[in-house]
């Protein structure tokens, strides 16, 4: 059998490599085995149970963590199918950069303006619905296996990487404000 | 070994044991303990009737220290060797306590390890030291109370306790001689009692505002797991806090000014308390202090003023409500209740901006004094193993993240807030300079940018990377948290394999040597006998090992092991339970790891089959669904 450390994340849960996943079922799996495999299940067994416990259960957090977060999962099935991420190379794509500088712009017009906070909110309900958008556009590149599709879904989690930083950055702002 | 003991009538003859588990919460202000009795979890009383045991001990140059009830009455008379809220100094450091100091009435000493020390007539006293006398006095009044020793105990921390914090409550357990079960965060422990309680599936925020740390947790419930979301607090915001208030305001008011003697200073905070106590339920209270003439002064305070007073305070706990929810992806309108614990929720302003905030009446059924000791006292018994079954799980969170210093004295998070635990992460750094041989690693708690900004954890060195030309050594730094919340950080430099790795023993903590070198101070004291507890200890731990590897034999033992290591097994398994019959500690402590270390193999391989098989059951079982 094979050892569990040895599986990749979609293994572990017993999910075909693809990236649309059931939420739920995913939630519920990771539930049923932390019943099984929480170091609370071994506070009295030996230290190598333990030791083994502890690590699995990592294991299985860090899994769950990924194929959760849309983001995370995107990344984590390019490089699957083997596409080299480098996070330090930035996009040649032309669209994409004047986008980028664009929604900079408003989010420092938006923090130092008059209405400051609705203005913050608005774009972060923009930012939400972009990366909804951006998720079921994946899901359909995902479904090919072609190298265009492939190209395209990098392109996409680029963009959604993009979009998700900014969010990130907003909510910064907001705890600012609290 | 508890690993799938789903024992069949008749296939095995191993009795499950019933173990003596408790719950602990050690307070700012009062301690509690309690336990499971025929499945109904109770605190428990000391001779007097006493549910709470008053978090104070109080010194004695050439005889035991007094705690509870007796050292809180004497606190008046004795302020300097009576030491209370010594939790509030636990992990700490001196440079940390400086502004929290100023307002102990304290003489402090600067120790080595960075912790500071109270001066007493017995001489200078670590915070780990005053909460280790409030555990042995918990501890002996339970195992009094159950009629015999403790297999383990469940203790409580603030959920927003650093890693410095938690590693300094460990301390003082181990100190008082106590196993540790677990630590649990109390927030955690106070849905624990509730979620039972009542059963009920859905999203709770847990409001803990207690004698001297705030907390909110959000939790979920569903199908027996409790999951923690989110959490956020103050570590240093607490009733105390309250009772310093309202102090300074009756000084201003009685025109008393700059320095006040610590017995005087005692009394105000006193007549403080008992004015906050008086209007929960009066609109209005008198007080009486003492004024620089030492002429009493008569006050009076009213409802209103008392709330305008602190409503700052209120509003401090609040932020960390918004930003829980923000961290667990919620609204207020996601959330089914609201559960408040500690005893500043008694507070009626408190309920009332904790109402307004979450939109609906908080829950006050289960006393919020007792709820958390309630809690930690279930979690005690199902780990203790008390509970067969498809046991309760919880799942809980590193409150404050952790990070490494990067160049420019910033910090690169490696383990953020809110992740669950346990948890290991690795991240790889490079060298900046040619030929470079050595980097220090700086370990950082915090959500600042900023190393300044930041709670240092602890410093390493990694030596003896081989000479490489800048940026072509990798050094993996590795993270682990276990599920106490206690980080361990190792690293690794993958060219040449040198590695270096440190338990996180904290700027502010003390390190092995020096507990050992305390528990050994302490048999001075000690009034019972140290090392009749350790054979003690050392003979429960062996035969819980015993039993364990023979239920694994007994299973397992056909198809998973060889013929010669079966034997081997078992002839390690002989030899510990011939050393059992004996009183050498360390004989028995040599043939247990010899045990352990026979069964290492077969303890990993069990693990990995009995978990792929349980596994593929369970998904087959959500298919035939």
């Amino acid at each position: 059998m094979e050892s569990l450390f040895s599986k990749n994340y979609f293994q572990l849960f017993n999910f075909p490599a693809v990236y649309d996943i059931d939420r739920s079922v995913l939630t519920q799996r990771y539930r049923d085995m932390q019943g099984l495999i929480h170091p609370d299940r071994f506070v009295n067994a030996t230290e190598k149970e333990r030791r083994i416990s502890m690590q699995l259960t990592a294991l299985i957090n860090e899994a769950y963590n990924v194929l959760k977060s849309p983001l995370a999962r995107a990344r984590y099935l390019l490089q699957l199918r083997g596409v080299d991420i480098d996070d330090s190379v930035t996009s040649k794509d032309i669209a994409f950069l004047t986008e980028q500088i664009e929604l900079r712009e408003r989010l420092e017009d938006a923090r130092h303006g008059d209405n400051a906070e609705r203005a913050l909110m608005q774009l972060a309900s923009e930012l939400q619905k972009r990366l909804m958008g951006l998720q079921l556009s994946l899901e359909e590149a995902f479904m090919g296996d072609s190298d265009e599709a492939l190209v395209k879904a990098h392109r996409l989690y680029d963009e959604m990487q993009f979009i998700s930083r900014l969010n990130d950055e907003l909510d910064e702002i907001e705890d600012a404000f609290n | 070994m508890v690993l799938f003991q789903i024992s069949e009538p008749g296939e095995t003859k191993l009795q499950r044991q019933h173990h003596l588990a408790v719950g602990i919460d050690l307070g700012t202000t009062n301690s509690l303990v309690a336990t499971v009795r025929d499945g109904d979890a109770q605190t428990m009383v000391d001779a007097q009737g006493n549910h709470h045991c008053p978090s104070v001990v109080r010194y004695f140059a050439d005889s035991a220290p007094v705690v509870g009830q007796a050292a809180k009455d004497a606190a008046y008379q004795d302020p300097l060797n009576t030491i209370a809220s010594a939790k509030r100094l636990l992990g700490r450091g001196v440079a940390d306590i400086e502004t929290t100091a100023n307002k102990l009435p304290y003489e402090f000493s600067k120790a080595d390890c960075g912790m500071p020390f109270i001066q007493t007539v017995a001489g200078d006293i670590s915070p780990v030291t005053v909460s280790a006398d409030i555990l042995k006095t918990l501890m002996r009044q339970a195992e009094a109370d159950l009629g015999g020793e403790l297999d383990g105990v469940v203790i409580t921390v603030p959920a927003y306790f650093d890693d410095a914090q938690r590693q300094a409550t460990k301390d003082a357990a181990r100190l008082a001689g106590l196993k540790v079960l677990r630590l649990l965060n109390e927030p955690t422990a106070a849905a624990v009692a509730y979620g039972l309680d009542s059963g009920s599936e859905g999203v709770h925020v847990v409001y803990d505002f207690g004698g001297g740390t705030f907390d909110v947790s959000i939790l979920r419930f569903s199908r027996g797991v409790f999951e923690v979301m989110a959490t956020a607090g103050d570590s240093a915001l607490g009733g105390d806090d309250v009772d310093r208030v309202l102090a300074e305001w009756m000084m201003a008011e009685a025109g008393l000014s700059g320095e006040i003697e610590h017995s005087h200073l005692r009394r105000i905070i006193g007549e403080a308390n008992c004015a906050k106590e008086a209007l929960t339920i009066a609109d209005s209270v008198s007080f009486s202090i003492d004024n620089s003439e030492g002429e009493k002064w008569q006050g009076t305070l009213s409802r209103t003023d008392f709330e305008a007073l602190i409503e700052s305070l209120i509003m401090r706990t609040l932020r960390p409500c918004r930003r829980a929810l923000r961290d667990a992806g919620l609204t207020v309108g996601d959330i089914q209740d609201v559960v408040m614990v500690g005893g500043s929720t008694r507070i009626p302003r408190v309920r009332e901006c904790v109402a307004e905030f979450f939109e609906r009446e908080p829950m006050v059924d289960i006393d919020p004094d007792k709820v958390v000791a309630v809690g930690a006292a279930i979690q005690a018994d199902i780990l203790v193993g008390n509970q067969p079954g498809d046991e309760m799980l919880l799942l809980d969170v590193i409150p404050l993240s952790l990070g490494l210093e990067t160049m420019g004295g910033l910090i690169e998070k490696l383990v953020p807030r809110n992740t669950t635990i346990p948890v290991v992460r690795a991240q790889e750094f490079t060298t900046f300079k040619d030929g470079q041989t050595a980097m220090s690693i700086h370990v950082l708690q915090g959500e600042r940018e900023l190393v300044a900004d930041s709670r240092s954890l602890a410093r390493f060195e990694l030596r003896g990377i081989p000479p490489m030309n800048a940026g072509a050594a990798r050094i993996r730094v590795t993270f682990q948290v276990d599920a106490d919340g206690l980080l361990s950080v190792s690293a690794k430099e993958l060219t040449s394999g040198v590695e270096s790795r440190i338990e996180i023993k904290p700027s502010y903590g003390l390190s092995d040597g020096e507990v050992e070198k305390m528990l050994a101070d302490s048999l001075l004291y000690a009034e019972d006998d140290v090392k009749k507890r350790r054979l003690h200890e050392q003979v429960v731990d062996s035969a819980r090992l015993i039993e364990g590897v023979e239920a694994a034999l007994h299973m397992d033992a056909d198809g998973m092991l060889t013929n010669k290591e079966c034997l081997t097994i078992k002839a390690a398994l002989v030899a510990l339970k011939e050393k059992q019959q004996g009183e050498e500690i360390a004989l028995i402590k040599a043939a247990h790891d010899k045990l352990e270390r026979a069964t290492s193999d077969f303890a990993a391989r069990r693990m990995d089959i009995h978990i792929n098989e349980a596994l593929s059951g369970k998904l087959l079982d959500q298919i035939i669904d």
